[in-house]
C-alpha cells in the first residue's frame, strides 16, 4: 500500500463537482433562452407597439449585447447568491457539516472550495449562455463587437466573484439555507437596484458593479477598467476572509438551531 | 513515551447560560468497549463531540493517545473515527461515490481508495449494490455506509453517539458484532439511550447526569451496588397467601408485592435456606430468586442518588 498522502481537498473538490455539476446545463441554457428572448424583444418591440419607434434607436449588436448583459447583472448574480446558500447553511441543515468537520480539512478549504466550485460553474454557465445569444445576435442582428464582450465578460467574471463571496458569507451565517438564499438575493438586488441608477459621468467611472453592462457602449480609460477590477477584486478577498473567521470562531460548528 | 488512548481532564462546556458538561474527568487506556450512558440532555453527545474536536471546551482538556484534541490539531482527526448521532450523508452520490470521496477527505491515495473500500464494504458487511444512491438506502443501510465511512482511515479510536438507536434487532446485533471484532484493537466508546446494549457490551460503563460524571465502573459491580439482598417469591395459591405466612416469619420481613411477586428480605443471608425449605411444606412454589432490579431501575436509582 501507498505511503503517501493525498489532499484531501481534492476530494472535497470532486464532492462539489458531483454534487453542482448537474446546474451548468440548465444554467447555460436557461441564460441563452433569456438572452434571445430579450434580444429578440428588442427586435420586435417597435413592430408591436409602433408609438414608442420614434423614442427608441434603432437596434445595434451592440445595443442587444448590452442589454442582456445588463440582464445577466442581476439575475445570474441572484441564482449565483442562491445557488451559495447550500454551500454551508444547507449543508448544516442537512447535517452533512459534520462529515468535513471531522476530516483533517482546514477551514479556510472549505470555504474556498465551496466558494470556487460555485463560482466556476456560473462562469461556465454564463459564458455558454453568452456564447450562444452572441450567436443569435450575429445571425438576426449583426456582427457584434467581440473585444468589448470579452472584456465586459472579463469585468463581470470579477463581479460574480463579489457577489458569490456576499452568498458564501450571508450561508456561514445564515441560520437556514431559505434565509441564506432570500437574504443574499436581497442584497444583491439591491446592489443591482442603486448601481443601476448611478448614470451621471461623474459616478459611472467607480461604479464597478456596473462597469461590464456600460462596458458595451462607454469608453473607459484602461487606468479606470483596472482600478474597478482592483477594486472588486479586493472586496471579494475581504469577503472571504471576514468569512473565514466567522466560520472559524463558530462555537457550534455542527449543527444550528433552525 | 505518548499515553496511549482518551484523557479528559476536568472538561467544561457551555452554551450560552446553559452548563452541558460540568468538570468531567476520565481516562480510557485499555482497548474494548466503553460505554456512556445519561438520561436526556446529560451531556453525552456534547462530550463525544468535545472528544472528536467538533466542539471546543470552555475550560479543560481533553488528550487523544497524549495529543490535544483541538480543531486545528489534525492529527488527532486522523486518531479518531467520529460515528455522529444524526449525521446526514451526501444523497445524491452513490453508495461507493461517498465512501471514495470520504476516503479521499481523509487523505487516502487515489491509488489505494479502491482497495481500501472494498475491504472495509466486506468487513462492514455492506450488501446492497454500491451504485445505489444514498437517497434510496434505508436507515439501517444508511447506518452501515457511515459506520464504513468511519473506518476507511483505520482509526485507533471510536467514538460512537447513539449508533444502534432507530435500528431494527437484526441490524442492531449486525453494528454490535462489528463493534466488538472493532474493539479488540481499538478503544470503542459509544453512548446509547438502550441499557440492554451498553450493560452486555461494556467493560466499564460511564454515567453522565447534569453534565457531571456520577458513576464509572464495571457493569457487575454497578450491578451488585444497586441489589439490595432482597429475594422474589410466586407460589401457586397466591401471593396474598404467602405474604401472610411470611409477614410471621421471624427475622423475615416482608417488602411487598410487585406484579404478583412477593418480595421480601432476611436478616440474615444464611437464613434463606431454611425460609424456603419451611414455605414448600405448606406453599407450592412456581418461581424464586434474588430480586434483581432492571437495567431501567438501576438507571433511575443511579440518577437520582446523583
Amino acid at each position: 500500500m501507498s505511503t503517501s498522502k493525498t489532499n484531501p481537498v481534492y476530494a472535497l473538490i470532486r464532492k462539489e463537482w458531483l454534487y453542482n455539476r448537474g446546474r451548468i446545463l440548465p444554467l447555460s441554457i436557461g441564460l441563452a433562452i433569456f438572452g434571445i428572448l430579450t434580444v429578440g424583444m428588442l427586435m420586435i418591440l417597435p413592430d408591436i407597439l409602433p408609438m414608442i419607434e420614434g423614442f427608441m434607436p434603432e437596434l445595434t449588436p451592440e445595443m442587444a449585447i448590452q442589454s442582456f448583459m445588463s440582464s445577466i447583472n442581476s439575475i445570474v448574480s441572484i441564482i449565483a447568491v442562491i445557488l451559495c446558500a447550500d454551500a454551508i447553511a444547507g449543508e448544516r441543515e442537512k447535517n452533512t457539516l459534520v462529515l468535513i468537520r471531522t476530516k483533517p480539512i482546514p477551514i479556510y478549504s472549505i470555504i474556498l472550495t465551496k466558494l470556487f466550485a460555485r463560482y466556476i460553474i456560473m462562469l461556465i454557465g454564463t459564458i455558454v449562455g453568452t456564447l450562444l445569444v452572441y450567436l443569435f445576435t450575429y445571425l438576426l442582428v449583426g456582427p457584434p463587437e467581440i473585444g468589448s464582450i470579452l472584456l465586459s465578460l472579463a469585468v463581470y467574471a470579477l463581479i460574480l466573484f463579489v457577489y458569490i463571496s456576499i452568498g458564501m458569507l450571508i450561508s456561514t451565517i445564515a441560520k437556514s439555507q431559505i434565509s441564506a438564499g432570500a437574504i443574499s438575493a436581497g442584497i444583491v438586488l439591491v446592489i443591482s437596484l442603486v448601481t443601476s441608477l448611478l448614470v451621471s459621468d461623474s459616478i459611472i467611472n467607480y461604479n464597478a458593479f456596473q462597469l461590464s453592462t456600460n462596458l458595451i457602449l462607454r469608453d473607459f480609460t484602461p487606468l479606470t477598467i483596472a482600478l474597478n477590477c482592483v477594486a472588486l477584486l479586493i472586496i471579494g478577498f475581504i469577503l472571504i476572509a471576514i468569512t473565514i473567521i466567522l466560520f472559524e470562531s463558530e462555537k457550534e460548528p455542527v449543527r444550528k438551531s433552525i | 513515551m505518548k499515553n496511549h488512548g482518551i484523557d479528559i481532564e476536568n472538561l467544561h462546556k457551555s452554551f450560552q447560560d446553559i452548563q452541558a458538561l460540568k468538570g468531567v474527568s476520565l481516562k480510557i487506556e485499555k482497548t474494548g468497549l466503553y460505554g456512556l450512558i445519561g438520561p436526556n440532555g446529560a451531556g453525552k453527545t456534547t462530550l463525544l463531540k468535545c472528544v472528536s474536536s467538533l466542539l471546543v471546551p470552555t475550560f479543560g482538556e481533553v488528550y487523544i493517545n497524549g495529543d490535544l484534541v483541538e480543531p486545528k490539531n489534525f492529527a488527532v482527526r486522523k486518531k479518531i473515527g467520529f460515528l455522529p448521532e444524526d449525521s446526514g450523508l451526501y444523497e445524491k452520490l452513490t453508495a461507493k461515490e461517498f465512501l471514495h470521496i470520504m476516503a479521499g477527505m481523509h487523505g487516502i491515495p487515489k491509488e489505494d481508495r479502491k482497495k481500501k473500500v472494498k475491504e472495509i464494504v466486506e468487513f462492514v458487511g455492506i450488501n446492497y449494490p454500491p451504485s445505489k444512491i444514498v437517497k434510496y438506502l434505508s436507515t439501517g443501510q444508511r447506518r452501515l455506509l457511515l459506520f464504513a465511512s468511519i473506518l476507511l482511515h483505520d482509526p485507533e479510536i471510536l467514538i460512537l453517539d447513539e449508533s444502534l438507536s432507530g435500528l431494527d434487532p437484526i441490524n442492531r446485533e449486525h453494528i454490535t458484532k462489528l463493534m466488538r471484532k472493532l474493539a479488540k484493537n481499538r478503544i470503542v466508546l459509544f453512548s446509547s439511550h438502550i441499557l440492554a446494549d451498553v450493560w452486555r457490551l461494556c467493560e466499564t460503563i460511564f454515567v453522565l447526569n447534569q453534565g457531571e460524571l456520577i458513576v464509572e465502573d464495571q457493569p457487575e459491580n454497578i450491578l451488585s451496588k444497586m441489589s439490595d439482598d432482597s429475594y422474589f417469591l410466586t407460589v401457586k395459591m397466591g401471593s396474598e397467601a404467602i405474604k401472610e405466612y411470611l409477614e410471621t416469619y421471624p427475622k423475615v420481613s416482608v417488602i411487598g408485592i410487585q406484579n404478583d411477586k412477593l418480595l421480601f428480605k432476611t436478616e440474615d443471608k444464611v437464613l434463606i435456606s431454611d425460609v424456603i425449605k419451611d414455605i414448600m411444606k405448606d406453599f407450592e412454589i412456581v418461581s424464586f430468586g434474588p430480586n434483581i432490579p432492571d437495567l431501567d431501575q438501576i438507571f433511575t436509582r443511579m440518577v437520582t442518588a446523583s
